[in-house]
C-alpha cells in the first residue's frame, strides 16, 4: 500500500515513505481577485468541505517545476486547466519524468466532457486523476478508457453552507443533490453500514442471530399484549370461498350489499 | 454417493430445487438412476448463518444478470431482477413457507377474465382436479400445517397485529398457514423454535426444503449422483433433434459432457430459458424447444408489494416464523375493484440491515429514519398476486454482457402491466387500513424487491404453437426434453408459487418414470 498527502498539504507536510502532492498549477501565473484572496483555500468546520474555486492566486507551472527541481523530486506535482486548451501547452511544459497529477476536480467546470477532451495526451505518463466527488460513472469509464488507471477522489464540494442550515433546508439542499452517482454511493453504503452494524441493532432493540439462544420460542416470540389474542385456525367458511366461482361469489357479494343497503 | 459414468446415457436433471430436487426423489425411488447437475454448492444447515447480508452473499445467485424495461427493480437493483438461491436445494433453500394451492379458476384465467389487452392470458391444459391428488402428495411432503390434520403454528406478535386488522376491516379468512415449517415435529423434523431466519436457511431443520427432504432421501436410495458446483452450459442433441447430453463446468473449472438419455431442466425461469437459448444449433437456430418463439417469453413475477406499519408499542416482528400469517379474502377475482385476479396478504418481517435497504430503495430522510428507528414497533405484510403474462415481458440472452463462463448473461426484461399497477395501488390501500385500524401513527407502501417468484418463460400449452411444455412438462418439440420448476406455469395464479412447482414435479416425475419404465423413451 502507497500513501499520499494530498495537495494543498503536500505543499507543507513531508513524511518518509509517504509521497506528497504539490500544487495544484494551473499553466499561467495568476495573481488572483481581491475577493479570492480573501476566501484562499480552507477547510470549513462549518460545512465540513474544502472551499476550491479556481481563479484563485497561483504561482503557475514554471515556479512549480522550478520548486519541484530544486527540492521536492520526490513529490507529486498536480496540475490543472483553466481552459481547455490548457491541457496540450501543459504538456509540452512539463518534462515526462515528472510525476503527475490531473486535478480534473475543479467544482465550476460545467461543461466536463468539453474539459477532459485532451486529456489523453497524459495518458502515456499513468498519472494519477483527482476525481470531483460529483463525477459520474460513465465519465470515470471514460477516463479509464483513455489510458487512466489511478484515480484520487476528493471531497472537495463547492457548498453553501450546510451545517448552519436548519434541518429543513438541509434536507432540501441533499434533495437537490438528487440520486447522483456520488450521493447515491455515500447514501447506499452508509445506509447499509449503519443498519448492519450490530450497535444499531441494540439501539433499535433488535436482537440478532437467535437459532443458538433457542429461537424465540421461549423469548418472547408472542409477548405483544396490547391486542386480543387472535385466531389462528382458518375460518370454517374458507373452503367454500376458495371454490366458490368468480361468477357466483359475484352475486354472493351483491347479495350481501343489496342485504346491508 | 452412486457414480454414474459420463459416457452411460443417464437421466440427466439440471437444478435440485422445487422443481429439481423433488425430481430426483421421485425418479430414484421409482428405481431410476439419475445424475443431478446443480451449479451451488452443498449447504447444510450447520452452514446457515442467522445474518441477513452474511447468509445473501452465501446463497444468493449473483452471477450476471441485467434488466429492462419500466419495473422499479430495474432502476433500483439493475443487476439484480431475482433474489434466488444457488445452492442445493436451489430456492427452497430460503423460501418463506406459505403453501396455497391455485384456485380452480386460476388454471382457468382467460376463459375467466376474457380478454385483458396486451397480456397473454392463456388456459392451462390441466385443471384443478388434475392437480388435487398432486397437492395432497406436495403438502404432505412439505408439511403444510392446517393441512392434512397438521397443527396450525402460534400467532407471534406480527401475526397478532395482522389478524387484529384483518379482523377489524370485515376480513375473515386470517390464520396461520398453510405454511411449510413445522408447528409440531413431522416426517423426521422438529417443530419450530421461533428463531425467524427462513430467508437465511433454516438451521433447526422445521422448514421444508429439498436440501432438508428429497436430495437426502433420494441419496439414501443409492441411485443419485449428486454432482455440486457443477453449472450447466448448453444441451446438445443428436442428428435425429433428441437431447444427448449436456456440458457443464465442474467445481475446477473445467468443462465436462454426461451423455443423456433424458434431460430435465430444472433451473428456474430465468436459468431455464436461458440454457434452452444458449443451446442453440443449426439445426434449433433459436434454441431448443422453441419452435413456438414461446422460450423467454410470458416471465410473470407476480404484483408483489409490501406494506410495513410503525405503531406506538413494540411488536418485536422479526421473532418468530416470517410469513406465518396469511389472509385470503382479497383473492378472489372480482372485477369490480378494477383489476382481474386477486391477491393475497401475508405476514412479513425484515431484520433491520434488510429494512434498511428495501423499505424505501433509494429512502434516506426524516420520515425514512422514522420508520427505522421505530424498527421495534414495526409490523409488516407482503402483498402477493396474480400478475399478467405479456409475451414482451421476457428472458433473452444479453449481446453484451456475459457470465463468469463467457456465455451471454441474461436480460430480463419487464414492463408493468396496467392490472398490475390498479391491483398493487389497491391492495395499499387495503393494507394501509388494515393497520390503521389498529392505530398504525405511520405507514410505508415498500415496492417491490428483487423477484422471489418467478414464473413462465416455459409455459405449459395444449398446443405447440402455443408454448413451450405440455401438459406434462415434456417440450412439444423433443420428446427427451422436460422442463420441471416455475417456468411451465401457463399463468401465474395469486398463490405463492411453491407448492404448486412441487406439486407439478412430482407429477412430471411420476410420468416420467411411469414412461421410462414402458421404455416410451
Amino acid at each position: 500500500m502507497k500513501f499520499f498527502i494530498a495537495a494543498p498539504f503536500g505543499n507543507y507536510i513531508r513524511r518518509s515513505g509517504i509521497t506528497s502532492v504539490m500544487g495544484t498549477f494551473t499553466l499561467n501565473q495568476r495573481s488572483g481577485l481581491i475577493l479570492s484572496l480573501i476566501r484562499t483555500l480552507r477547510y470549513s468546520c462549518r460545512d465540513k468541505a474544502w472551499y476550491n474555486a479556481l481563479g484563485l492566486k497561483n504561482p503557475g507551472i514554471q515556479a512549480g517545476l522550478r520548486k519541484w527541481n530544486n527540492d521536492s523530486r520526490n513529490r507529486v506535482i498536480s496540475i490543472a486547466a483553466i481552459e481547455n486548451t490548457d491541457w496540450m501547452h501543459l504538456k509540452d511544459l512539463i518534462p515526462s519524468h515528472v510525476p503527475l497529477e490531473l486535478n480534473i476536480s475543479c467544482p465550476n467546470i460545467s461543461k466536463f466532457n468539453g474539459y477532459i477532451k485532451d486529456l489523453h495526451v497524459f495518458a502515456p505518463r499513468n498519472p494519477i486523476i483527482k476525481l470531483p466527488p460529483q463525477i459520474l460513472e460513465h465519465e470515470v469509464n471514460e477516463l479509464y478508457k483513455m489510458g487512466f488507471r489511478k484515480f484520487h477522489s476528493c471531497n472537495t464540494l463547492k457548498t453553501d453552507n450546510f451545517e448552519s442550515m436548519n434541518f429543513k433546508k438541509a434536507t432540501e439542499y441533499l434533495k437537490k443533490m438528487g440520486r447522483t452517482e456520488f450521493f447515491e454511493h455515500v447514501r447506499g453504503t452508509s445506509t447499509v453500514t449503519l443498519y448492519n452494524d450490530k450497535e444499531t441493532w441494540d439501539l433499535l432493540g433488535y436482537e440478532g442471530y437467535s437459532y443458538d439462544k433457542g429461537g424465540y420460542i421461549n423469548r418472547g416470540f408472542n409477548d405483544l399484549d396490547w391486542l386480543p389474542e387472535p385466531r389462528i385456525e382458518e375460518h370454517p367458511d374458507l373452503a367454500s370461498f376458495l371454490s366458490e366461482s368468480p361468477k357466483r361469489y359475484a352475486e354472493i357479494k351483491k347479495m350481501i350489499s343489496k342485504e346491508l343497503n | 454417493m452412486k457414480k454414474i459414468d459420463k459416457k452411460e446415457k443417464a437421466i440427466v436433471i439440471i437444478g435440485s430445487g422445487a422443481g429439481g430436487g423433488t425430481m430426483a426423489y421421485e425418479l430414484t425411488k421409482a428405481g431410476i438412476p439419475c445424475v443431478c447437475l446443480e451449479a451451488g454448492p452443498y449447504l447444510k444447515p450447520e452452514d446457515y448463518t442467522n445474518d441477513e447480508w452474511g447468509a445473501f452473499g452465501q446463497m444468493a445467485w449473483l452471477d450476471k444478470r441485467t434488466t429492462s424495461g419500466t419495473w422499479r427493480v430495474s432502476k433500483d437493483f439493475p443487476g439484480l431482477p431475482t433474489w434466488l438461491v444457488k445452492a442445493v436445494g436451489g430456492t427452497t433453500t430460503h423460501w418463506a413457507g406459505a403453501t396455497p394451492r391455485f384456485l380452480e379458476y386460476e388454471f382457468k384465467t382467460k376463459s375467466t377474465y376474457g380478454n385483458v389487452k396486451d397480456a397473454s392470458l392463456m388456459d392451462w391444459p390441466i385443471s384443478l382436479d388434475d392437480m388435487k391428488p398432486y397437492y395432497t402428495k406436495a403438502e404432505n411432503a412439505i408439511g403444510s400445517t392446517h393441512r392434512g390434520g397438521r397443527a396450525p403454528l402460534p400467532a407471534n406478535n406480527n401475526y397478532k397485529v395482522f389478524a387484529n386488522g384483518a379482523k377489524n376491516v370485515g376480513y375473515k379468512f386470517y390464520a396461520t398457514g398453510p405454511y411449510g415449517t413445522n408447528a409440531e415435529p413431522y416426517d423426521g423434523r422438529p417443530g419450530s423454535i421461533q428463531d425467524g431466519f427462513n430467508f437465511q436457511g433454516d438451521k433447526n431443520g422445521s422448514k421444508w426444503s429439498t436440501a432438508k427432504r428429497e436430495i437426502p432421501r433420494a441419496l439414501e436410495t443409492g441411485l443419485l449422483d449428486l454432482r455440486t458446483n457443477a453449472h450447466v452450459v448448453k444441451i446438445t442433441h443428436d442428428k435425429n433433434g433428441n437431447v444427448d447430453g449436456v456440458l457443464y463446468m465442474d467445481d475446477a473449472n473445467n468443462l465436462q459432457r454426461q451423455e443423456a438419455r433424458v434431460v430435465v431442466v430444472s433451473g428456474n425461469s430465468i436459468e431455464s430459458p436461458r440454457l434452452l437459448l444458449l443451446s442453440e444449433s443449426n439445426m434449433y437456430p433459436d434454441g431448443l424447444a422453441n419452435s413456438s418463439g414461446q422460450v423467454g417469453r410470458n416471465y410473470m413475477r407476480h404484483m408483489t408489494a409490501s406494506m410495513y406499519a410503525r405503531f406506538e408499542k413494540p411488536v418485536n416482528f422479526y421473532r418468530g416464523e416470517t410469513m406465518a400469517g396469511f389472509c385470503a379474502d382479497e383473492v378472489k377475482h372480482d372485477p369490480n375493484r378494477g383489476f382481474v385476479g386477486g391477491f393475497y396478504m401475508e405476514t412479513l418481517a425484515l431484520g433491520p440491515a434488510f429494512m434498511g435497504a428495501f423499505l424505501e430503495p433509494g429512502g434516506w430522510g426524516k420520515e425514512f429514519t422514522d420508520m427505522m428507528d421505530g424498527y421495534k414497533n414495526l409490523a409488516g405484510m407482503w402483498l402477493v398476486g396474480e400478475d399478467m403474462p405479456r409475451s414482451t415481458n421476457r428472458v433473452t440472452l444479453s449481446k453484451t454482457e456475459k457470465d463468469q463462463y463467457g456465455m451471454p448473461a441474461p436480460n430480463v426484461h419487464f414492463d408493468d402491466h396496467p392490472n398490475d399497477i390498479a391491483m398493487r395501488e389497491y391492495a395499499y390501500e387495503k393494507a394501509e387500513a388494515l393497520y390503521n385500524s389498529v392505530g398504525a401513527v405511520q405507514t410505508w407502501r415498500t415496492p417491490p424487491y428483487p423477484s422471489t417468484h418467478n414464473l413462465g418463460t416455459n409455459r405449459m400449452s395444449a398446443k405447440a404453437k402455443d408454448g413451450v411444455v405440455d401438459k406434462w412438462g415434456r417440450s412439444h418439440d423433443i420428446k427427451n426434453l422436460f422442463v420441471a420448476d416455475g417456468s411451465v406455469m401457463t399463468t401465474g395464479a395469486a398463490a405463492n408459487p411453491t407448492l404448486t412447482i412441487t406439486a407439478l414435479a412430482i407429477r412430471t416425475g411420476e410420468y416420467l418414470a411411469s414412461e421410462l419404465k414402458k421404455n416410451n423413451i
